[in-house]
C-alpha cells in the first residue's frame, strides 16, 4: 500500500526542480501554463488532451515513478480526504464519514426518540456507462447524481457515496412517509436530468432501498441498512427505477400500551353478561 | 421553597365523554366551599369551555394571559365570591402541556404563586387519553376517575387509568359512580373496574363514592345554575356533599403529605 508519509522538503524541492526544468525545455511553453494534476491521476490524459485539441497543455505524469514525491504528496492529500470522511470525487460522505454519521444519528434517535429513516440508492445499468462511454463519463454522471442528492437533501440530512454507484441518504427525525416524498422528488429529477459527456447526452435513473424507525425503538443501525439493502435488492429486481419499503422496523411498538386488550375488555364486560352477578 | 404547600390538588377525569364529569366537578367545587373551603377550579377541557357554559360566562383572559403581564386577579373569575374562582383556560390549556420545559416552568411557577392561596385546586380535564389529557392528569397530586355503570365507560376509564399507570407511573386513583340508578348497580361497576385493575395492572384503586341519577341534574344545567344551589336537597346534592366530606378529611389527613409535594408537578 502507499506510504503516507509526506515526503522530505529537500526531495520535493528537487523533483520540483527537475519540474520546471522540463517545463522550460518543452517547445510549447512559452509563458503558457502548466497542467498539473495532483488530486486524480489518470495515463490516458495526454491522449484525451490531444484529442479535444488542448495538445499545448503539459500533463505532469503522477502515475509513474518520474515524480515520486509529488506522487507521494498527492496520495497524502487524497489520504486526508478519506480519513475526513470524504469521497475525493464528489465530496459526499465516503462509507467511513457515512458509518460515523450514522453512529450519531442512531443515539440521537433513540435519545430523543425521533424517527430515523435510510435511504441506500444504486445507479441503474450503470456498467453500460463506463463500458460505452467511458470512465470520465461515468465521473461525470457520479458527480452529477451527487450534487442533484445535495441540492434536494436538507441540511440536516447526510448523503454518501458508499460504493461505486451506490449511495446512501439518512434522514433524522424523517418517518418513512416523509422520506418518500423526498425520495420520489429525488428520483424524478435523476430521471429527468440529462448528464451532457462529449457528445453524449445521458439519462439514469437509480433504484431506492427505504428502512425507517419511528423512534420507538433504539435503532440498530446493522439492521436498518440490512433492510434497507433487502429493500433495494427488491427495487432491482423488480425493474430497477422504483423505491421499495421495508416494512417499518418498530411499527407493532408503542401503541398497544394504550389499547385495552380483548382479554381485558372480556374481563370488563362479564358482569353485564353474568346474570349471578348483576341481578337483583 | 417557601412555605409548606397546603393546597390539595385534583384532577377529575374519565375516560368516555358524557359521564357528567364537568358538572360533577363544578359542584364538588361548590359543596367544598360551603364547608368552608377556599378553591381554585382549573378548566383544563381543551377550550371546550363546557364550565363557560354551565356557568354562563365568557371569560374575557386565560391563563396564557398570565405568562404576559395579566395578573392572577384580572385572570381568575369568581364565581362564589374570593373563595370559589374559576381560571379559564381556553385553548391554552393544549399549548402548556407543548410547551418548552422552560415556558412550563415559568407559568407553572406564576400558577404556583396563585394556586397556594387556596385550600384546593380542582382541574376539569378533557374527556378521553389524548396526550394532553394524560399529561394534564399525571401533574396534581390526586385523581378523581368519574365513570358510569355503562360497559363502555368502564372501558374507556380502565384505559385511562392503564395508561396513566404505565406510562406516567400514577398510582393513586379513586373512582366517583355517577349517574347510578342504585347503590347496588354502582358498586357492581366498581368492583368490575377495581378487579380488573388488580388482576391485569395489580394495581389497587379505592371507591370515593356514589352519585345517583337524578333528573334534578339536567334541570340545574338548563337553567346554568349549580345543582347545589338550584335543588340543594335532591339526592344527587346529598350524595356529592357526602363526596365533599370525604375529600375534605383526605385532605386534613394527608397535610403533611400536601407539604411535601408540589402542586402542580412538572411534566419534564
Amino acid at each position: 500500500m502507499a506510504n503516507h508519509n509526506l515526503p522530505p522538503d529537500e526531495v520535493l524541492l528537487g523533483e520540483l526542480e527537475s519540474l520546471e526544468q522540463e517545463l522550460r525545455l518543452s517547445p510549447v511553453i512559452s509563458g503558457v501554463a502548466a497542467l498539473v494534476r495532483l488530486i486524480r491521476s489518470d495515463p490516458s490524459w495526454p491522449e484525451r488532451l490531444r484529442q479535444k485539441n488542448l495538445g499545448h497543455w503539459v500533463v505532469v505524469p503522477l502515475h509513474g515513478d518520474k515524480f515520486p514525491a509529488l506522487v507521494r504528496l498527492k496520495e497524502h492529500i487524497e489520504h486526508l480526504t478519506v480519513l475526513q470522511g470524504l469521497d475525493p470525487l464528489t465530496g459526499l460522505a465516503n462509507r467511513r464519514g457515512f458509518d460515523q454519521t450514522m453512529v450519531m444519528e442512531v443515539e440521537r434517535s433513540s435519545r430523543f426518540k425521533t424517527p430515523l429513516t435510510l435511504c441506500i440508492m444504486d445507479l441503474d445499468n450503470f456498467k453500460a456507462v463506463n463500458d460505452t462511454y467511458g470512465h470520465p463519463c461515468g465521473d461525470e454522471v457520479i458527480k452529477t447524481v451527487a450534487s442533484i442528492l445535495l441540492n434536494e437533501m436538507r441540511m440536516i440530512d447526510t448523503a454518501a457515496r458508499i460504493g461505486g454507484e451506490e449511495f446512501a441518504l439518512l434522514l433524522p427525525g424523517t418517518g418513512l412517509a416523509r422520506a418518500l416524498k423526498l425520495l420520489q422528488r429525488i428520483q424524478s429529477i435523476i430521471q429527468t436530468t440529462r448528464i451532457t459527456c462529449g457528445d453524449a447526452r445521458l439519462s439514469m435513473t437509480m433504484s431506492m432501498g427505504v428502512a425507517s424507525y419511528r423512534g420507538k425503538l433504539t435503532p440498530d443501525p446493522v439492521k436498518l441498512l440490512a433492510e434497507a439493502d433487502k429493500a433495494l435488492y427488491r427495487a432491482k429486481r423488480t425493474g430497477k427505477n422504483r423505491i421499495e419499503t421495508s416494512p417499518i422496523l418498530d411499527l407493532g411498538y408503542g401503541e398497544e400500551q394504550s389499547l385495552v386488550h380483548q382479554n381485558e375488555k372480556r374481563f370488563l364486560f362479564s358482569s353485564f353478561s353474568d346474570p349471578s352477578s348483576s341481578a337483583e | 421553597m417557601t412555605e409548606p404547600n397546603t393546597t390539595l390538588s385534583i384532577a377529575v377525569a374519565s375516560g368516555k365523554g358524557g359521564v357528567g364529569k364537568t358538572n360533577l366537578a363544578l359542584n364538588l367545587c361548590f359543596a367544598l366551599h360551603d364547608l368552608g373551603n377556599s378553591l381554585i377550579l382549573l378548566d383544563a377541557d381543551l377550550g371546550l369551555a363546557n364550565l363557560d357554559v354551565l356557568l354562563g360566562l365568557s371569560p374575557e383572559k386565560n391563563l396564557q394571559d398570565l405568562l404576559g403581564d395579566a395578573s392572577a386577579d384580572n385572570v381568575v373569575i369568581p364565581l362564589a365570591g374570593d373563595g370559589l374562582v374559576l381560571l379559564p383556560s381556553a385553548s391554552g390549556v393544549a399549548e402548556l402541556v407543548e410547551m418548552d420545559e422552560d415556558v412550563q416552568s415559568l407559568l407553572l411557577g406564576k400558577l404556583d404563586a396563585l394556586f397556594r392561596r387556596y385550600d384546593f385546586l380542582i382541574l376539569d380535564l378533557g374527556a378521553g387519553i389524548s396526550p394532553t389529557v394524560l399529561s394534564f392528569a399525571a401533574m396534581p397530586q390526586e385523581r378523581i376517575v368519574v365513570i358510569t355503570p355503562e360497559p363502555t365507560s368502564l372501558t374507556d376509564s380502565y384505559a385511562l387509568i392503564k395508561v396513566l399507570f404505565t406510562q406516567h407511573q400514577i398510582k393513586n386513583f379513586q373512582v366517583i359512580v355517577n349517574m347510578a340508578e342504585s347503590h347496588k348497580e354502582a358498586k357492581n361497576a366498581y368492583e368490575r373496574l377495581a378487579q380488573a385493575c388488580g388482576h391485569f395492572l395489580n394495581l389497587p384503586i379505592s371507591l370515593l363514592g356514589v352519585v345517583h341519577r337524578d333528573p334534578m341534574v339536567t334541570e340545574s344545567v338548563r337553567h346554568q345554575v349549580p345543582l347545589l344551589k338550584f335543588a340543594p336537597g335532591c339526592q344527587a346534592a346529598q350524595d356529592i356533599r357526602e363526596i365533599a366530606k370525604k375529600i375534605m378529611d383526605r385532605r386534613t389527613r394527608l397535610k403533611d403529605l400536601i407539604s411535601r409535594s408540589p402542586i402542580l408537578k412538572p411534566l419534564i
